[in-house]
């Protein structure tokens, strides 16, 4: 008869019992080519798909130019331009 | 609980069972074990036939009577299941926490994103037969039909048009017979 536990209880034991050495074999069965690092997974082109040590992956900063002529530029760091592809919108106003 | 399965191979391949022993498959999107169509003898006919990889002449198919204790089968069929719900938080775990616990790197070596998923959650069924002691997974599938290849799989759908039995442990075969 096995022990009754809720599933974070077991879901505990497991992961607590996962060594390092399991994991890297998991993520090498799965496709990957494991190394030591940050912790990061990163897509087969060597791209980061999601930054494991940061809370928020990025944050926007916008600056305004040319508002006379009502025609509008926006600057973002290189983190952040990268982020983006020819399908992302903004909206933006021009100041009053 | 009592399970019939039908696995589908060469008819050479077939015979070889019959006489001795399954071999594992190392992959699959169930995990390591023996694979088998769960009451579907036309799908385990159809199975090795796509992809022009063998005509249905050679097809061979081997029955497995199968009795095994309930509490030791991991079965998807039922999402809302504790033990599905524990497959998930696996999953994620693994993916969102145990990368950068361990401080390890993981770069995906297949350009084809669709193998990927499908590899991980073979992984998870494994960790969870390894750690939880289940001995076989049920879980509802689709295979692909030969039009559906021709189109390149762009069609993508998520209904199942089959059960698929993951037996771990070849003891739990109680009878075995060639039918195809």
């Amino acid at each position: 008869m096995k022990e009754k536990l809720s599933v974070e209880q077991r879901a505990k034991r497991i992961l607590d019992s996962l060594t390092k050495e399991e994991l890297i074999d998991i993520f090498t069965d799965a496709g990957f080519e494991v190394s030591e690092g940050e912790g990061k997974i990163m897509n087969f082109f060597g791209e980061e798909i999601y930054d494991q040590t940061s809370e928020s992956h990025f944050s926007l900063e916008f600056s305004f130019t040319n508002t006379k002529t009502r025609g509008y530029s926006f600057a973002l760091s290189d983190s952040v331009e990268n982020s983006f592809d020819e399908s992302s919108t903004f909206k933006v106003r021009p100041a009053a | 609980m009592k399970l019939i399965g039908y696995h589908g191979t060469s008819s050479n391949v077939a015979e070889t069972i019959k006489k001795h022993n399954f071999k594992h498959s190392i992959h699959g999107w169930l995990g390591k074990g023996i694979y088998f169509f769960n009451e579907d003898l036309e799908m385990a006919k159809y199975f090795p036939t796509r992809g022009n990889k063998m005509t249905p002449e050679n097809v061979g198919v081997i029955e497995c009577e199968i009795e095994i204790s309930d509490d030791l089968v991991l079965d998807a069929t039922n999402p809302l299941s504790e033990d599905m719900k524990l497959f998930h938080v696996i999953r994620t775990e693994l993916i969102h926490n145990e990368i950068s616990k361990n401080r390890i790197n993981a770069k995906s070596k297949s350009i084809n994103k669709e193998k990927v998923k499908s590899d991980l959650d073979g992984i998870v069924y494994d960790i969870l037969c390894k750690k939880e002691g289940f001995c076989l997974v049920k879980a509802n599938t689709y295979t692909y039909s030969e039009i559906e290849r021709q189109y390149e799989k762009i069609f993508f759908t998520r209904v199942p048009n089959s059960t698929e039995l993951c037996l771990k442990d070849e003891a739990y075969i109680i009878n075995k017979n060639r039918v195809v």
